[in-house]
């Protein structure tokens, strides 16, 4: 007698990712060219 | 042959230090002896991506309860940068300004950007929102302001009925993370060096002679 199992009989789906967006080209390593006190508007406030 | 410069700025269309950096970008270009190779292009982030679409609140109602202060104390914090606006050329009046989610107007500066008309809009939606009063998250507004640069207003329309440019303002802002994009603007020289902040347009042209130097 076979032995029953619970494996799929037919092939799975295909599994596929979501559809992201374009990646971006390859970041840079940022180098900063400012002393870093100017002014910037951060997580919605700007004062 | 001169070296091209390529700048990346991040920006949101209701941040106040984006268009003073904006203006301060243009005099340091206006300075620069090689503007004419200089690309800008603008990019999106949204300083708060949390406001449910469609809600509507005086930006300094939402910056009182946001930081705590009462509206007096508010309204005296942003009459400094009002006056710093003021020193730029722009006449700002946050009094009348309405904070909303600015999804769907960084969606149309894609639109616009594919016209070649990104930098038209940026500037048209920060002088609506900053110095107009004008609700730019109100379809027929954005419409308006869109056809106003040269964009076709059907065109508009159709981004606006639908989640066109949805990705492209996704990738900009997830690219401002990992860059480590904090605040804005943010100005990124040849894909490698930064400039945080509304920075002087002598600091800015100063950035443009040195990656002009090393590109060239």
């Amino acid at each position: 007698m076979p032995e029953v199992t619970d494996a799929p009989t037919e092939p799975a789906e295909p599994v596929t990712a979501p559809a992201e967006p374009e990646p971006a080209a390859t970041l840079p390593q940022l180098i900063m060219l400012d002393a870093g006190d100017a002014p910037t508007c951060t997580d919605g406030v700007c004062l | 042959m001169s070296a091209r410069i390529r700048i990346d700025v991040w920006s949101d269309v209701v941040c106040p230090w984006c268009y003073i950096g904006k203006r301060r970008l243009e005099t340091a270009l206006s300075r620069f002896e090689h503007a004419g190779d200089v690309v800008v292009r603008w990019h999106s982030f949204q300083l708060d991506p949390s406001i449910p679409a469609g809600h509507r609140e005086p930006v300094q109602e939402m910056l009182a309860k946001k930081i705590g202060a009462p509206a007096s104390q508010v309204r005296a914090m942003t009459h400094q940068v009002t006056q710093l606006a003021d020193a730029e050329g722009l006449t700002y009046h946050l009094d009348r300004a309405i904070s909303v989610n600015t999804r769907d107007a960084h969606r149309l500066a894609h639109l616009a950007a594919e016209h070649d008309l990104g930098t038209e809009m940026h500037e048209r939606l920060l002088r609506a929102h900053l110095c107009d009063g004008e609700v730019v998250d109100e379809p027929e507004t954005l419409i308006r302001l869109a056809a106003e640069v040269g964009v076709p207003a059907d065109e508009a329309a159709e981004v606006l009925r639908t989640t066109k440019y949805s990705a492209e303002v996704d990738t900009d802002i997830r690219n401002a993370r990992k860059i480590g994009i904090n605040g804005v603007p943010f100005f990124l020289l040849n894909e490698t060096y930064g400039l945080s902040g509304a920075q002087a347009p002598e600091t800015i042209l100063s950035a443009l002679n040195k990656v002009h130097a090393l590109a060239s």
